[in-house]
């Protein structure tokens, strides 16, 4: 059982992210984190902390996370593309899924998804 | 055949219409034992279904633990296939089965698909509709009391222990005495009571043999009573998921028709193993065990299952939905969890003991320990006014039993109550899958109880018996007639009837 559960780590964490005026300042807040998490034993936890303090952060700031999945590696010039299309401020991921076969899926927040591959129309189609 | 192909597939897509929308997703976090754990989906409504992306496939699932940042789903079909990093989608649907008229005479799992190898239940132009497993229980305002009885063709039950449309009547006893015996008995009785329109029976298997189960079916096909019948199979070998949800199935299916103005009977067979599952995906999904390791919800469980069997007024169709649920005691134990809670649920109880089993009293039911609370109100005229000293005098019977064990010097008033007892023992006893009309049932017990087999060995009463029916039948069908559709014994119905059985002893 770990000390603490990781969104009370995350929350922990977010605050002080969301305070750290300055970029040497919140290296040495992860640092200091980190510490914390190893004298606690908790450092299996890291990954789903990691996770809910990015949903933190992203709700408190307003901004959204988009994951965008192709089959291919895309050019420079398609991703800028994409990215002009999702006119909304954020973070854009880039990820190769070649069981898409072609296409894209853009997903939204972890929780949101917009799939315009080639296989989920051929699911669609014969399903 | 390859052009037909080809013109399919263009025809296919040529049709197609695209409407990308953005979904709601989540992952599988972990699964194991047919529970996954799924993270996102923060709008997941409780009881939804939602759809486990699965290697090109597309697995059921339930949502059923709302957490603060997961969702506890069980997963309703194979298991094997899904896991961690699976996306699941929400299809914003409460749990349903498609219900219809087609659906009679079918055997069908719990989520509707077909298991009797008779190919799709509903065409594409059926009228089909979808009933929720988990629905409401009608309210005070949309029912009315129960009144007209539900005849199952057993002489005990239908002369003591009455059932009448929209009661819960349990049928409580240990293994192999007789408990679905008893409800296959009622379902085929069902053509005889009202041949052209019987009430509709619905026969939910929970955890059974598969060969059980097998010779159900075949014994309600023998019988010609699978065409009035629905039944859903969750077989032993059918995952917890099954064996939870074939009861709510049962209840949904009778509710289609309940709704319409019918008739329904539904045996839930058995609720104990119901408990059991919901037992097991309850302790899988980490809810708190209470007694016996039971969830704190098990009441509730049987609660709302059972409060959905209900006789509906006349403004919402004057059908009724009777429930036989059966649960299966350890040793004759009634003061267990499961049985206590089923009891105060239920109108009554059918107690089968396994000591009268054994002494050959069969049905094996208890008198002292069975009731119907609903009680002669469910009961024809002619019923209650021949069985109304029924129960006394076999509770005198049972006293007198017991005194006689110990002295055998008895007066002869004494020794004329225990031979009526015991002749009315004897009577009451009956075979299985021999159910008898209600007329007759009333003919037989005003011969017995006004001592008209009095004067017959034991062992002559039941032959006695049947071979006053075959007179009845040969030379005062009319007598049965005029029970049959007046539902009464009115003086001269009554004189016509002693003086049939007069004349029959009198040849005997």
């Amino acid at each position: 059982m770990p000390k603490y559960h990781p969104k009370i780590y995350s929350q922990a964490l977010g605050f002080l992210l969301g305070q750290a005026k300055n970029p040497a300042s919140q290296e040495k807040t992860i640092d200091n984190f980190l510490l914390l998490v190893k004298k606690n034993r908790d450092q299996k936890c890291l990954k789903k902390t990691l996770f809910f303090t990015e949903k933190f952060l992203l709700k408190k700031f307003g901004l959204n996370k988009f994951t965008v999945a192709s089959a291919r590696e895309l050019s420079v010039g398609q991703k800028k593309a994409i990215g002009a299309a999702i006119k909304e401020e954020g973070r854009l991921d880039w990820q190769i899924e070649p069981k898409l076969i072609a296409g894209l899926k853009i997903t939204k927040n972890y929780n949101q998804e917009l799939n315009l591959s080639f296989s989920h129309l051929l699911g669609k189609l014969f399903n | 055949m390859s052009f037909a192909i080809i013109e399919k597939l263009k025809k296919a897509i040529a049709d197609y219409k695209d409407d990308a929308n953005w979904q709601e997703v989540g992952s599988v976090v972990e699964v194991g034992d047919g529970i996954i754990k799924v993270m996102g989906l923060d709008n997941l409504m409780n009881q939804e279904v939602v759809l486990v992306e699965s290697g090109g496939k597309a697995v059921l699932a339930l949502a059923l633990n709302l957490e603060e940042d997961s969702v506890g789903c069980l997963l309703l079909e194979e298991t094997e296939a899904v896991k961690a990093g699976d996306s699941v989608k929400r299809t914003k649907q409460i749990l349903s089965i498609a219900v219809g008229n087609e659906i009679l005479g079918r055997v069908v799992s719990p989520l509707g698909s077909p298991l009797d190898g008779q190919g799709e239940i509903f065409q594409e132009k059926s009228e089909t509709v979808f009933q929720a497993l988990e629905n409401k229980a009608p309210s005070v305002l949309d029912r009315e009391s129960v009144k007209k009885p539900l005849h199952t063709g057993v002489k005990v039950i239908d002369s003591m222990i009455p059932v009448g449309r929209g009661q819960r009547e349990l049928i409580i006893g240990d293994r192999q005495i007789g408990k679905t015996a008893l409800a296959i008995d009622t379902i085929i009785h069902q053509q005889f009571d009202n041949p052209d329109n019987p009430i509709i029976c619905i026969y939910v298997a929970v955890g059974q043999k598969e060969s059980k189960i097998a010779k159900i079916i075949e014994t309600l096909r023998q019988n010609n009573a699978l065409g009035y019948s629905v039944v859903v199979s969750a077989p032993a070998s059918s995952p917890a998921a099954m064996w939870y949800l074939a009861p709510f199935a049962g209840a949904a299916i009778g509710e289609y028709f309940r709704d319409r103005g019918k008739d329904v009977l539904v045996v839930y067979d058995d609720l104990t193993k119901h408990a059991w599952a919901y037992r097991q995906i309850s302790l899988l999904l980490k809810r708190p065990p209470g007694r016996e390791a039971y969830p704190g919800d098990i009441f509730y469980l049987h609660s709302r299952l059972l409060e959905r069997a209900a006789k509906m007024s006349l403004e919402k169709g004057g059908g009724s939905l009777t429930a036989l649920p059966i649960i299966e005691t350890q040793l004759g134990d009634v003061t267990s969890y499961i049985p206590t809670n089923v009891i105060s649920i239920t109108d009554g109880q059918i107690y089968l003991e396994s000591d009268l089993f054994y002494q050959g009293v069969r049905p094996a039911l208890s008198i002292g320990l069975s009731v119907s609370r609903v009680g002669s109100a469910a009961q024809t005229k002619a019923m209650k006014k021949v069985a109304g000293k029924l129960r006394l005098l076999l509770a005198q019977f049972r006293e007198l039993q017991a005194f006689v064990q110990f002295s055998s010097d008895v007066d002869e008033t004494t020794k004329k109550r225990i031979k009526q007892g015991q002749t009315l023992t004897e009577i009451l006893k009956q075979n299985d899958l021999s159910p008898m009309p209600f007329e007759k049932q009333v003919a037989v017990l005003y011969a017995a109880l006004n001592g008209h087999f009095d004067n017959l060995e034991l062992n002559q009463v039941k032959s006695a018996e049947e071979k006053l029916l075959e007179h009845l039948e040969t030379f005062s069908q009319e007598i049965l007639e005029e029970i049959k559709t007046t539902g009464d014994l009115v003086e001269s119905t009554e004189q016509g009837l002693k003086k049939a059985i007069t004349n029959f002893m009198s040849k005997q």
